[in-house]
């Protein structure tokens, strides 16, 4: 269908011209007026000076890693995503997505300086004898007993957040999984993770390793592949899945005792229940503060929306756990500007026509689907499922209180709780539409999630009792975008809302356009 | 000390301009797509990895 025909450009903005076509690279960075575009220059001048010191923390293994390992090419092109994830902000909302980035980047820097600083593959060193890999969907928490202890995860960056920065990185690592035989439907995350595994691009990290144990099949197929590349010994904590029931609490404090045992044995370190519960009052702030920032998303004049509100929890849930002391201080900094906005009655948003709630698996090579979203149809996506995962408050009474609280909240975390034998899977859709006060719901059908899919029916069937919620399914393919490339999702929406919503684009050179060979 | 003091104003200077024309025509992320990336994916595909199963 040729859109342009259909809604031949006006007035509107012919946004699209300001990029290379095909690539999606910039022609020149966007003009927000003369306060915010200086204000973005500012910014993107902090955002050199983070990666300035990230390369500075220890040069040689960082230049060693950057030609060793193919996944750490994508984050070259963070500034490119950074931009990307800040298209179309003004004023508070962009102060807000600058504060949560920087904190995201500095996180996000300091774990692949560890993780450069524990490879065993540059040589001997003392670091990677205190540092503990921890599997996607597993929060920090887990370590909080050993403050001398890094947490890092195994595979986020070489996943994940890879493919938030290059599409084209996991389509490399998912081709050499299927060349070995093992099957295309599977889902893409931990296809891609057992794709790095064989390629031998993991860094050689870590005294041990702790797994999850989501009931996953791709995840249960794959686990084997992927230990073997890690020579290091490997425990899986095995959590209930039924967490809302509390006879099952006994079982995870049990499984959590041994998670410690397992880490002292392999690092030498003694757990410290002192250390323990002050970081659980931190995990506590953090979530408080999070749990302030929904209510300021509720209200019309919420500078938190798009992207980075998800992004930021995330980050702070896989990263942080009360760990890192600037998390707190920018949930503070985008409090202090959500307050004024209110306050003043400001308008963060003004291209809005209807607030989005986002569910399911996500299309991860199109990360910036949300700033479309806005800047195409004026959908602003006020939070997504990520939103809804961790957030437990944790009795810090005792020790085997908070254990049991850390255990809830890995219970409750990325993909665990709605989409994998979670307890409400995500039929929470609806409770959490009204929560933030939503009229739409965008909910992604994840072609490799066999958990998510069997819902599809359900969740359609209990539309009807919600009639005063649209529901639009926009479907996608993890992590390979070779199957439904990013305009495909596109396609979709243009589809709902000219056809369903009867509404017209509020940008039209938006609608239709070929980004394939774009990071 | 003015010439000091001058020659380093204009540093300064040079380097706000500089820096600014990098942001404002994107040439950082220009330079990092159609030079680098290619180079070093021509440095990955060069490489033998080990890829036993």
């Amino acid at each position: 269908m040729d859109w342009k025909k259909i809604y031949p450009r006006r007035k509107e903005k012919n946004t699209r011209a300001r990029f290379h076509d095909r690539t999606g690279i910039a022609k020149h960075r966007e003009w927000r007026g003369l306060k915010d575009t200086w204000y973005d220059y500012t910014q993107w001048a902090v955002n050199l000076g983070i990666m300035a010191q990230f390369v500075a923390k220890s040069p040689i293994r960082i230049v060693r890693g950057m030609l060793e390992y193919r996944w750490m090419s994508a984050y070259l092109g963070s500034l490119h995503w950074i931009d990307k994830s800040m298209e179309g902000l003004r004023g508070p909302a962009l102060r807000v997505a600058h504060i949560h980035m920087h904190a995201i980047m500095r996180g996000s820097t300091d774990h692949i300086a560890n993780m450069m600083k524990g490879d065993r593959r540059f040589g001997p060193t003392k670091a990677a004898d205190k540092q503990v890999l921890l599997e996607q969907a597993m929060s920090t928490e887990i370590t909080a007993g050993f403050p001398n202890v890094t947490p890092l995860s195994m595979e986020a960056f070489q996943g994940l957040l890879g493919c938030y920065m290059d599409q084209n990185l996991p389509t490399f690592y998912l081709d050499i999984m299927e060349h070995y035989g093992l099957p295309s439907d599977s889902c893409r995350l931990s296809a891609t993770s057992t794709g790095v595994a064989i390629n031998d691009d993991y860094p050689q990290n870590g005294a041990c390793l702790i797994v999850n144990n989501m009931p996953c099949d791709s995840s249960t197929m794959n686990s084997q592949l992927i230990e073997r590349r890690f020579r290091i010994p490997s425990m899986p904590a095995c959590l209930p899945i039924r967490w809302e029931d509390p006879k099952t609490d006994a079982y995870a404090l049990t499984q959590m005792k041994a998670v410690i045992k397992f880490i002292e044995e392999n690092t030498g370190e003694t757990f410290d229940p002192e250390a323990f519960l002050s970081r659980m009052e931190k995990h506590n702030q953090e979530v408080r503060t999070e749990m302030e920032q929904w209510e300021y998303m509720r209200t019309p004049y919420t500078p938190f929306g798009m992207t980075l509100v998800n992004l930021f929890h995330v980050f702070f849930y896989t990263f942080s756990g009360g760990k890192l002391p600037y998390v707190q201080t920018a949930q503070k900094k985008a409090l202090a500007i959500a307050q004024k906005a209110f306050a003043e009655k400001i308008n963060c948003f003004p291209k809005t026509r209807h607030r989005l709630l986002i569910y399911g698996g996500p299309g991860c090579y199109n990360f910036h689907f949300p700033t479309w979203l806005y800047n195409c149809w004026g959908l602003l996506t006020i939070a997504q499922m990520d939103n809804m995962e961790g957030n437990v408050l944790i009795d810090t009474s005792s020790v085997d209180a908070a254990l049991v609280g850390v255990a809830h909240n890995y219970e409750h975390s990325i993909m665990r709780r709605h989409l994998t034998g979670g307890y409400q899977h995500l039929f929470e859709c609806w409770q959490d539409a009204q929560r933030f006060c939503c009229d739409m719901i965008l909910m992604y059908d994840d072609i490799t999630c066999k958990g998510a899919m069997g819902l599809a029916g359900m969740i359609n069937d209990q539309c009807k009792e919600h009639p005063e919620i649209h529901l639009m399914w926009v479907s996608n393919d993890m992590f390979d975008h070779r199957t439904i490339s990013r305009n495909d999702m596109r396609h979709q929406v243009n589809q709902y809302m000219t056809a369903v919503m009867q509404e017209e684009p509020l940008d039209a050179s938006l609608m239709d356009y070929d980004d394939d060979e774009g990071w | 000390m003015t010439i000091k003091l001058g020659k380093i104003a204009g540093v300064c200077v040079g380097l706000l301009v500089g820096s600014m024309l990098v942001y404002w025509f994107n040439l950082d992320n220009k330079l990092i797509y159609y030079v680098v990336r290619p180079l070093l994916n021509r440095w990955y595909g060069s490489r033998k990895r080990d890829v036993r199963l």
